[in-house]
């Protein structure tokens, strides 16, 4: 095994993203938002590709169209569920009689099956959006690859439902289980990340979390965050390639307290320049350690609609750039 | 334009598509296609209608080509120069392949782009809108006006008694009668509400309900001045004002709710301009009210300089500005142009059977 270390670039500008996000909006105000998911696909290619690891830069292969695709997709998929729910209330209604309707048992029923769907459909489109944005970016010609399924996550997610149930201590075995999950279930080529780490690790800095973020009036809490970060990424393995994470809460904070400024003074027009101000940050303090023996890795794509995107934007919420982790 | 270079040969690098290793070739631009030759001097020929560039528009780009095959193999060229060289040898395939635009022309398009939407949402507010507005206004079903305005009435008055004085309402029947033929209306057209309040104030609604409040009653000292007021708020009706400020408010309130992308903000917004709580008629509407309010009071017999006199006195009797001004124009400039248009006229009796009007305007308290 060989210690060579090696630095992840970002080779990005505030100013070419602003650009592109501004002819962005302008189109899609022109088309009357029909173009977002274009933009959406324009804006992760530049991003994808300002991202380099031994001189090769990240090459993001999604289109517009199969964005789009999936969005009217997503939609249908949603208001189908509302539409069954809404017969199925309506069909309950009529069996158990005027009275029960009375009692109100079409607006509980209606509730419960529309909850239940919400529920389900987040995981979809958690998984969904994941495996999508995975299986259309690649480095040196080889797909990446997301194959968690949604039910397993379902799980994940309903542990953290749970976790404000322990008063919170449950947190950093649930965190980490999610950070496994997602971890775990990538690919590149056919080699999947491993993760090896464990909740009890986090247990210690996260009582110390929870004693001095209040005493520090919030402050602490980049410290913690940092922690976690570093821990994560010093977990994870792409074969005999390790990460080393070397952000720090000062950092964190000074990035945090930059973003709030440019964002405050401009009315958030500064977007385009805190997104890749972030990436610098993160790339900037991440190494890789160790050759992940890339002649062994093979082409192993999956399949993967946007179907999983589409719910994600219906149900109007936006992940974070997911680059390798 | 670049000029293309010279050069016909290229260092890069070759994906094969099925492992992460990667071979150094040389590329050369042909008459059909490029080549790639290995180390092992071996060549591969890719056409161009094969090719499709996926990186390569950013300055900080390399040049990455793509060739559609079972494995997605790939050939990737740092030198900007080869993509210059490419679109020379092979325009039809890649003329509109991405290449940096120049940093300044990008700002002078996005500079000319903005500029030129928010002119075109500007003319759009100023004119298209209400322009639309005035024109589908005349198209909304009257059932629909009507149904509007009993809720919006329903809402200004909650929790307001109601003035029942017989006398009262009589008196302004009549007047409502008497304005709406004048004017060439049909008096079924309207119908009001007296609200127990001190408020100095009436509403115009969709659908002819016109509200007004006791406050103004009170201090009408003439019939002809109550007269005015009504005449003024039945054109509103009759020129449909309230739902022109509807069909025009909506849009920009949807549009701004849109684009903040606040679900909630949007449905608050319909509920407001459902409920005419944030409504207000422009200058030009206030304008056009009264010059026909003025019309029709003449031809009612009643005295068109009394709504002027009324407004008038209102404004300089109170210190603070009455609720019926507050979104009208200045009064002083629709004093003058009351005046202009109002010919003396003998105040003597346009309504013969209002006897008391001191007893009547004091009915309600």
């Amino acid at each position: 095994m060989q210690n060579t270390v090696r630095r992840i670039g970002c080779r990005g500008r505030g100013s070419d993203l602003f650009l592109l996000s501004l002819g962005n909006l302008l189109r899609t105000i022109l088309t009357l938002g029909i173009y977002e998911p274009w933009a959406r696909t324009r804006v992760r290619r530049y991003l994808w590709s300002a991202v380099e690891f031994g001189g090769e830069p990240f090459v993001y292969h999604g289109t517009g169209k199969e964005l789009f695709i999936g969005r009217i997709k997503g939609t249908l998929l949603i208001w189908g569920i509302v539409v069954l729910a809404a017969a199925i209330a309506a069909g309950v209604g009529f069996a158990l009689g005027p009275a029960a309707v009375e009692a109100g048992v079409i607006d509980l029923t209606l509730s419960l099956l529309v909850g239940t769907g919400i529920a389900v459909l987040v995981p979809v489109a958690i998984v969904g959006a994941r495996r999508y944005r995975m299986s259309r970016t690649s480095w040196r010609g080889i797909r990446f690859s997301f194959r968690g399924t949604w039910r397993r996550y379902l799980l994940i997610l309903f542990s953290r439902t749970l976790v404000p149930f322990t008063l919170g201590l449950a947190y950093p075995f649930v965190y980490i289980r999610e950070k496994r999950f997602f971890v775990t279930g990538t690919y590149y080529g056919n080699r999947p990340f491993a993760f090896d780490g464990d909740g009890r690790d986090l247990f210690g800095p996260w009582l110390k979390a929870l004693i001095l973020t209040p005493l520090t009036l919030g402050l602490y809490w980049f410290w913690f965050a940092a922690e976690r970060h570093r821990y994560v990424w010093g977990h994870t393995r792409l074969g005999a390639a390790r990460f080393v994470s070397t952000i720090s809460g000062g950092g964190l904070l000074r990035l945090w307290l930059g973003n709030l400024f440019l964002l405050i003074i401009t009315l958030g027009v500064a977007w385009p320049f805190v997104t890749i101000r972030n990436l610098e940050f993160m790339t900037g303090h991440l190494v890789v350690v160790g050759a992940p023996d890339l002649d062994a890795v093979v082409q192993d794509a999956q399949k993967a609609s946007a179907a999983g995107e589409g719910v994600a934007a219906a149900l109007d919420f936006d992940m974070e750039l997911g680059l390798a982790m | 334009m670049d000029e293309p270079s010279q050069q016909t040969r290229w260092p890069g690098w070759y994906y094969d598509g099925r492992t992460a290793r990667r071979e150094p070739v040389t590329v050369m631009i042909g008459p059909g296609g490029i080549g790639l030759m290995g180390e092992d001097g071996r060549v591969r020929f890719w056409p161009f209608e094969e090719l499709r560039q996926t990186q390569g528009a950013f300055a900080h780009e390399p040049i990455r080509l793509e060739r559609d095959s079972d494995a997605p193999e790939a050939v990737v060229v740092d030198d900007r120069a080869f993509l210059d060289t490419l679109r020379a040898a092979a325009p039809r395939h890649f003329g509109r392949y991405g290449r940096p635009r120049p940093f300044g022309r990008q700002v002078r398009l996005a500079t000319v782009g903005t500029v030129a939407i928010l002119g075109a949402a500007l003319a759009g507010y100023l004119w298209g809108v209400p322009a639309l507005a005035a024109h589908l206004a005349d198209r909304v079903p009257s059932t629909w006006e009507e149904r509007i305005g009993a809720q919006a009435a329903a809402q200004l008055t909650a929790g307001l008694g109601r003035c029942e004085d017989p006398a009262l309402h009589r008196a302004i029947e009549q007047m409502v009668a008497a304005l709406a033929r004048a004017s060439g209306l049909s008096p079924d057209a309207f119908r009001f509400h007296v609200a127990d309040d001190s408020l100095v104030n009436a509403f115009a609604l969709p659908g002819g309900t016109i509200i007004l409040f006791r406050g103004l009653i009170q201090r009408a000292e003439t019939p002809d001045e109550l007269a005015g007021v009504l005449a003024h708020e039945m054109q509103h009706v009759a020129l449909r004002h309230s739902t022109q400020a509807l069909l025009r408010e909506l849009p920009v309130r949807i549009l701004i709710a849109g684009l903040t992308g606040d679900a909630p903000a949007l449905g608050q917004a319909l509920h407001a301009a459902a409920t005419l709580r944030s409504l207000h008629f422009s200058r030009e509407a206030e304008r056009e009210a009264d010059r026909a309010a003025a019309a029709t009071l003449a031809a009612a017999g009643a005295d068109p300089g009394a709504l002027a006199a009324f407004l008038s006195r209102l404004e300089r009797e109170d210190a603070g500005v009455p609720a019926y001004f507050s979104t009208h124009p200045p009064t002083r400039e629709r004093v003058t142009a009351l005046a202009t248009l109002a010919p003396a006229a003998d105040p003597a009796a346009a309504w013969p059977s209002i006897a008391d009007w001191e007893m009547i305007r004091y009915s309600c308290h």
